[in-house]
């Protein structure tokens, strides 16, 4: 039996790539049938990164946007956090029912909902928190603004871990979303309005 | 955040302009990307890129250093692009989660998928850490929608024509070993 043979990666690439000509190609297809692990290893790394090339292209935006984030940031640099258009708010925790005091005689469990609210100057975004089966939480918001004026319609609403998106969804007409079966634990929850976002950090996601 | 990233945003935070132009040669593409496959026109998803890197700005001094800055931007893109669907009365896209060949790009034995939006920041991530050479090579030769030809790559990099086969082979090379780091 002959030694299983090494293909160089550049001719691999010239084949993947199609830039052998046809009996090039028919060639180095026929060496690979003795290819060594190596090779067949090389090869189908080549394959897979031109599948990925084909679904995820890596394009540039237009240079428009360049001019314009060069401008912003010259702005910026001179007025350092100057308020613009869009604004980045972080809402604070107004009310916890988890944290009022019990009644005389009536303990609170993990089962039972919790309700909390938050506050910035452009709205309310109140949270319901619901138990959905065991170490599960749902959760039933609200974005309440303060101005009539201001749409909260198919607002994302996106739920973090860290920085990891858990759960995105959005608001309906009346500004009510809704994440189901989340993990108990501590999450970031942001809310993008047509004027900036308004961030919930530390929402603690256990009822009771 | 990679070192490189930190030094540019503790730079950006003190105004330097460079340092600015450098992230945004960095995660541009990756930002963009993510709002074109989607699925928004290309207006829309530069509108989603302007939107991001200006949260980014508002948002720089509150940066932890542990912060992955391309899961970060990743991250506050899905959430715009979905806004831009919103404003446009169109639904979000399904999306398919897997990748296929996700396991053999990133040099992985088990065949679970790997999440598209993980895929391409890894993938992107990987690019930003090679040599500056490597990366507008590969990024001309393999990510470029108008597909130049070796002799256009050629007359932009300023690289013998000749020289470009080999280079890229290096490069590729050089990425599939970053990728095969990832954990």
């Amino acid at each position: 039996m002959s030694a299983q043979k090494r293909i160089p990666f550049e001719t691999l690439a010239d084949l993947v790539d199609g830039r052998l000509s046809e009996s090039e190609a028919a060639e180095v297809r026929c060496q690979l049938a003795d290819a060594d692990p190596y090779t067949q290893t090389d090869l189908a790394w080549l394959q897979a990164l031109a599948s990925f090339r084909q679904a995820m292209p890596l394009e540039a935006p237009p240079d428009r946007v360049r001019q314009a984030l060069r401008a912003y940031f010259r702005r910026w640099a001179e007025e350092r956090r100057r308020p613009g258009l869009f604004q980045r708010l972080v809402a604070q925790l107004a009310f916890d029912s988890r944290l009022q005091p019990a009644l005389v005689g009536i303990r609170t469990g993990p089962t039972e909902p919790g309700q909390l609210l938050y506050t910035t100057d452009q709205m309310d975004i109140e949270l319901h928190l619901l138990p959905a089966g065991p170490d599960r939480v749902r959760v039933l918001g609200q974005a309440l603004p303060r101005n009539p004026d201001l749409d909260v319609t198919a607002c994302p609403v996106q739920l973090l871990a860290g920085e990891q998106e858990v759960d995105l969804t959005s608001t309906n007409d009346l500004g009510e979303f809704i994440f189901e079966a989340i993990p108990r634990g501590d999450y970031m929850l942001v809310l993008v309005t047509e004027d900036g976002e308004i961030e919930l950090e530390h929402v603690d996601l256990t009822t009771g | 955040m990679s070192d490189t990233d930190r030094k540019l945003i503790i730079a950006c935070r003190r105004g330097d302009e460079r340092a600015w132009e450098t992230l945004l040669d960095r995660y541009q593409r990756l930002v963009f990307s993510i709002a074109r496959r989607h699925g928004l026109s290309t207006e829309d998803a530069a509108d989603v890129v302007q939107k991001v890197f200006v949260i980014l700005l508002q948002s720089i001094d509150r940066l932890p250093d542990d912060t992955n800055l391309g899961g970060w931007l990743t991250t506050v893109a899905r959430r715009h692009t979905w806004r831009a669907f919103a404003r446009l009365g169109r639904e979000l896209p399904g999306e398919k989660e897997d990748i296929a060949d996700s396991a053999a790009l990133l040099g992985r034995q088990s065949p679970d998928p790997v999440g598209r939006w993980e895929l391409l920041q890894t993938v992107h991530d990987a690019l930003n850490r090679l040599g500056k050479r490597c990366r507008q090579l590969l990024l001309a030769l393999y990510f470029d929608p108008l597909e130049p030809s070796y002799a256009e790559v050629a007359g932009r990099l300023k690289m013998p024509v000749g020289s470009i086969g080999p280079t890229r082979a290096r490069c590729l090379a050089k990425l599939k070993a970053l990728l095969e780091e990832e954990p």
